[in-house]
């Protein structure tokens, strides 16, 4: 029995030592554990406390390096992820984008505005327009060929946007026989000025007489055209285009809008074979007289049919002279002078037709006559200054119909051109305006305007 | 025919391109019923030629050329004032006493100079078989400008010649067609000629006038014409051995002939 | 008998059309290197007037005759004719001349080109966006140069390779020559600094152990302001700057205002041969006139 209670007692106690010695012993333990732990502890920090930095310095590196690499791949270099794929860089890459925007400020003596500036291009109103916003996609679609596309958006006297393809073409780079073909909608080459593209005119408003023979909007059309360089010492190039001459922007043509200026019913025409397509033959020329000076030459002619009558035609014939000079050693370009002179005449066949005022009046059949010209002298008397001065005439035969548009008129406009850079320019003109019956107007503009992007070359 | 081909290759393009306005204004002599204006503006053209060489110029200088194209032109002028609708006095005789005293001018010019008359001899015969590429492109790039001019005014040019009423300053019209056709016979009379430019001139026109009568039709068969006759005279002329422009003419005659036996049959 | 004329006489012209290769360079430089490679068997025309800024140069409707009967094309390729030339050659109906062709050569490829920009921006003035593009101002880049041609007229003309290689060999070696001769003459300015109008001189400085970083125009394409040039002034006047280089197309006036005011004297170099009086007879020869110039200039200004 005692021996069971001192056991019993002893086994009691034994836990009760135990636990005390447990409890002795677990800090022994965990002294014991940690001392052993110890040293993997710190072998675990020091490693992550490496591999932090190592990280740290890598990117630092990283980023270094990618400051260091050349924003456009080099030629004979390996490409690198770090650049990106140039779309936009002229001369090697994919195509050229350029966003062009003109803005044009002024006042006028009259408040219509657009009775005196007629161009689609020009200020329409007194206060701010925007003329002209354009973006022109180019490059070169394959080794057989160029693309060009231009889309306008303008801002109407309300301010609603419209919208405009103004061109949209390919034109091959190497056919045989120095021959080369465009095909696709673009604005025509007759004369000098019809060609260029707002943003690049050398005034504010384009010229009355292309207003009178080509429209608001220029001489554009779908067609197709062959051009040919002579085998001349000095330039010379003979193009053909054929155009399909539908619309108002085929202005003395098959143009809805006709009556404006004949003031008869206009016949619908339907194209019957090839004679009813406009064709526009021109002649260019350019002789490098001296180092410094350079003379150019053009004529050209349009001819095609029109909407008064089944069989009537319009034929417009017209020359240009353009005469450029700058030395050597000019300075960005400046000083230079350039004077250019266009002049053109128009045969406009009206049919017998019923007055547009008065359907029981027809109007006689007659040759409508216009004609006009301008020059322009340009001085660039500084680095980043052009002083201008342009002078113009139109004038019309006597017509059965007294067509506001076809009034004698004559304008002088002066001009001031400041060019920070070739990207961007301000410009001040003072437009005197004589018209026949309505008398004298005045106007001043001020126009702004900036290239984003790359935009290829302008022709010479 | 490989060794054909490479004699025959210049004067075949030129002949394939370039009588193709002279067939279409020879539509317009034709009608206007003064066949011998050719020779006669050709003989002009001519004189003023061998003035420039009596002045002491090349015959292919610049001035010869100006001169040439002066004489061109004050013959264009003689030509539109005698066009007169007062038949009294044909047109065609005051034309041929034109051609008679501007070839005698020639010769009195030239008894004075030392090479004229090989110049005089060459502008008579000519000779295709020695075209050059380069005279064939310019000749070429005139006659698109010209041909252009031609389309571009085709109303008043049609008029003048086709129709009955004439369009308002017909002489002057008259004037600018006689003038662009003065130029287009005295270039291809440096390459061809004249006899051959005259064959090309009416030989065509007149095959055309059997065959067809609205326009379109008569400048197919004048141009389907002179390419026949074209390519049948060179290659005769190789085969044969016989002068080239000459064997043109033959061809054109040939054609002439069978036009005419069609147009009989038809009739 | 007048087929035997005929045939001989164009035997006689295809010898004489064969005889000489059509190159046209852009500029007057590489025009002087292609006619010392290719001597009699080419004729060399270069699109730029030797005293016309290379940026700005007028497009002549003219060019597009010249490049459309060219055999070969050398352009710098480091889009200094970017305003220009592409518009032009797209004109020219010449398939021997398109990018690619043999007939193509663009000497950059031969070179190593400095200051390669990281970004493109033109806040920051008319950049290049390959890097600086006036390399052949390195007389070793001229030599690089003059090897590519080299090969190209071989490729074009393997006729007379063995003209065209003998013509480059005796061009290396009279460079080599000289080039000991100006290493010794500009040696003992190793380290000096020069202003310049515009940054033409990169390569050149490089060269010779130059310093060509201070310029009178405070971005490249952007006309010196009053403030710009104060700064400059200061500069030179800290660093004991003793040249100024300017050429002809730039404004020299602007420059001979900064010398008053530092005592330095203005330079008139040019990058192409005929641009300066003195260096119209070649590349070496321009060289040889640039380094004497400026040797001169730095000797007169050492105290």
């Amino acid at each position: 029995m005692k021996r069971f209670v001192c056991c019993a007692l002893l086994l009691a106690v034994l836990p009760l030592a135990g636990r005390a010695a447990e409890e002795v012993d677990v800090e022994e333990i965990k002294q014991r554990v940690l001392e052993e732990l110890k040293p993997v502890i710190e072998a675990e920090v020091q490693r992550r406390v490496q591999e932090e930095l190592a990280k740290r310095e890598a990117v630092g590196k990283a980023a270094e390096t990618a400051a260091t690499t050349p924003a456009v791949a080099q030629p004979g270099q390996p490409w690198s992820p770090a650049q990106s794929i140039t779309l936009l860089r002229a001369g090697s890459a994919y195509m050229n984008i350029s966003f062009d925007t003109l803005v044009d400020f002024g006042w006028s003596t009259t408040p219509d505005v657009r009775s005196i500036q007629f161009g689609d291009h020009d200020p329409s109103q007194r206060g701010f327009t925007m003329p002209n916003s354009e973006f022109v996609f180019e490059g070169a679609v394959d080794p057989y060929f160029r693309g060009l596309g231009d889309v306008v958006l303008k801002l109407d006297g309300e301010s609603e946007t419209t919208i405009e393809l103004e061109e949209a073409y390919l034109e091959t780079t190497s056919l045989a026989w120095n021959l080369q073909v465009r095909a696709g909608h673009w604005f025509s080459e007759f004369g000098r000025q019809n060609p260029q593209h707002p943003h690049a005119w050398d005034f504010v408003d384009q010229p009355l007489v292309l207003g009178r023979m080509f429209g608001p909007e220029g001489m554009r059309n779908p067609g197709a055209r062959v051009s040919w360089l002579l085998p001349t010492p000095f330039y010379a190039e003979l193009l053909l285009t054929v155009l399909n001459g539908n619309g108002e922007i085929t202005w003395s043509f098959r143009n809805p809008e006709s009556e404006e200026f004949h003031g008869g019913e206009v016949v619908d025409r339907h194209l019957r074979g090839p004679q009813d397509l406009v064709y526009l033959p021109r002649l260019a020329t350019a002789f490098d007289l001296s180092e410094t000076q350079t003379l150019l030459l053009g004529a050209a002619a349009a001819t095609g049919p029109n909407n008064t009558g089944a069989d009537a035609c319009t034929q417009i014939v017209g020359g240009d002279v353009t005469w450029k000079w700058r030395p050597e050693d000019a300075e960005r370009g400046f000083p230079f002078v350039k004077v250019q002179s266009e002049a053109m005449y128009r045969w406009y066949e009206a049919a017998e037709r019923v007055s547009v005022d008065d359907p029981l009046v027809t109007l006689p059949e007659e040759t409508l006559g216009d004609w006009g010209f301008y020059t322009q002298v340009l001085y660039g008397f500084c680095p980043g200054l052009v002083a201008g001065l342009r002078g113009e005439f139109v004038s019309a035969d006597d017509a059965a119909f007294d067509s506001d548009l076809r009034l004698d008129r004559t304008r002088i406009s002066p001009n001031l051109t400041w060019y920070p850079t070739e990207f961007s320019k301000i410009r001040l003109q003072y437009n005197y305006d004589h018209i026949q019956q309505w008398g004298d107007e005045h106007s001043v503009w001020m126009q702004l305007e900036f290239l984003l992007g790359s935009h290829g070359a302008h022709k010479f | 025919m490989i060794e054909a081909m490479d004699i025959m290759k210049w004067p075949l393009v030129a002949c394939l391109l370039l009588p193709g306005l002279l067939v279409y204004l020879g539509l317009h002599i034709v009608e206007r019923e003064i066949i011998f204006v050719d020779l006669a503006l050709a003989q002009v053209a001519v004189l003023g030629n061998c003035l420039a060489i009596l002045l002491g110029h090349d015959a292919h200088d610049w001035q010869s050329y100006g001169w040439s194209a002066g004489f061109t032109i004050v013959g264009a002028a003689i030509f539109t004032l005698t066009r007169t609708r007062d038949h009294r006095v044909p047109q065609e005789a005051l034309i041929g006493i034109v051609y008679v005293v501007a070839a005698a001018l020639g010769i009195v010019l030239l008894s004075r100079s030392a090479e004229g008359n090989e110049e005089l001899r060459r502008t008579l015969v000519g000779d295709v078989l020695l075209v050059r590429p380069g005279e064939i492109w310019k000749t070429v790039a005139l006659y698109a400008v010209i041909a252009a001019v031609h389309v571009v005014f085709r109303r008043q040019f049609l008029a003048l010649s086709f129709g009955r009423q004439p369009p308002a300053a017909a002489r002057g019209w008259d004037f600018l067609f006689y003038v662009l056709f003065g130029f287009v016979v005295t270039s291809f009379v440096q390459i061809g000629g004249v006899l051959l430019t005259f064959s090309y001139l009416i030989v065509p026109a007149v095959c055309a006038k059997y065959l067809a009568d609205s326009l379109p039709g008569r400048l197919s068969v004048g141009w389907v014409t002179a390419t026949l006759a074209s390519v049948l005279g060179l290659c005769g002329s190789y085969r044969l051995d016989l002068p080239t422009g000459a064997a043109i003419v033959c061809a054109l005659g040939v054609t002439l002939v069978l036009s005419g036996m069609i147009a009989r049959g038809r009739a | 008998m007048k087929i035997f004329i005929l045939m001989s006489l164009s035997g006689l012209l295809s010898v004489v059309a064969q005889a000489k290769l059509n190159v046209v360079t852009t500029t007057p430089d590489l025009a002087a290197i292609a006619h010392e490679v290719g001597g009699e068997r080419v004729t060399v025309v270069a699109l730029a007037r030797p005293m016309e800024d290379p940026h700005f140069v007028a497009a002549k409707p003219s060019f597009v005759v010249k490049l459309n009967r060219a055999d070969v094309l050398i352009e710098g390729g480091a889009e200094l004719e970017l305003g220009w030339l592409s518009a032009l050659v797209d004109q020219t109906r010449n398939p021997r001349i398109r990018p690619g062709a043999a007939g193509r050569v663009a000497v950059a490829r031969a070179v190593r080109l400095l200051e390669v920009p990281t970004t493109l921006d033109r806040s920051r003035g008319d950049i290049h966006a390959l890097g600086n593009p006036h390399f052949m101002t390195d007389p070793l880049n001229g030599r690089a140069a003059a090897r590519l041609i080299a090969e190209a007229f071989c490729q074009i003309d393997p006729a007379a390779g063995e003209a065209y290689r003998a013509a480059l060999a005796q061009f290396e070696s009279r460079l080599e020559t000289k080039l000991a001769d100006w290493e010794k003459r500009l040696g003992p300015f190793r380290g000096a600094r020069v202003a310049a109008y515009h940054n033409t001189w990169p390569y050149f400085a490089g060269r010779f152990g130059l310093r060509s970083d201070l310029f009178l125009e405070p971005k490249p394409g952007i006309p010196p302001t009053p403030a710009s040039l104060a700064g400059v002034i200061a500069q030179m006047k800290a660093d004991k700057v003793r040249a100024i280089i300017v050429e002809p197309y730039q404004n020299r006036r602007t420059a001979e205002k900064v010398a008053t005011e530092t005592g330095a004297v203005v330079l008139d170099f040019t990058q192409y041969p005929g641009g300066v009086k003195g260096t119209d007879k070649g590349y070496i020869e321009l060289i040889d006139h640039l380094v004497g110039t400026l040797a001169a200039a730095l000797e007169k200004g050492r105290p």
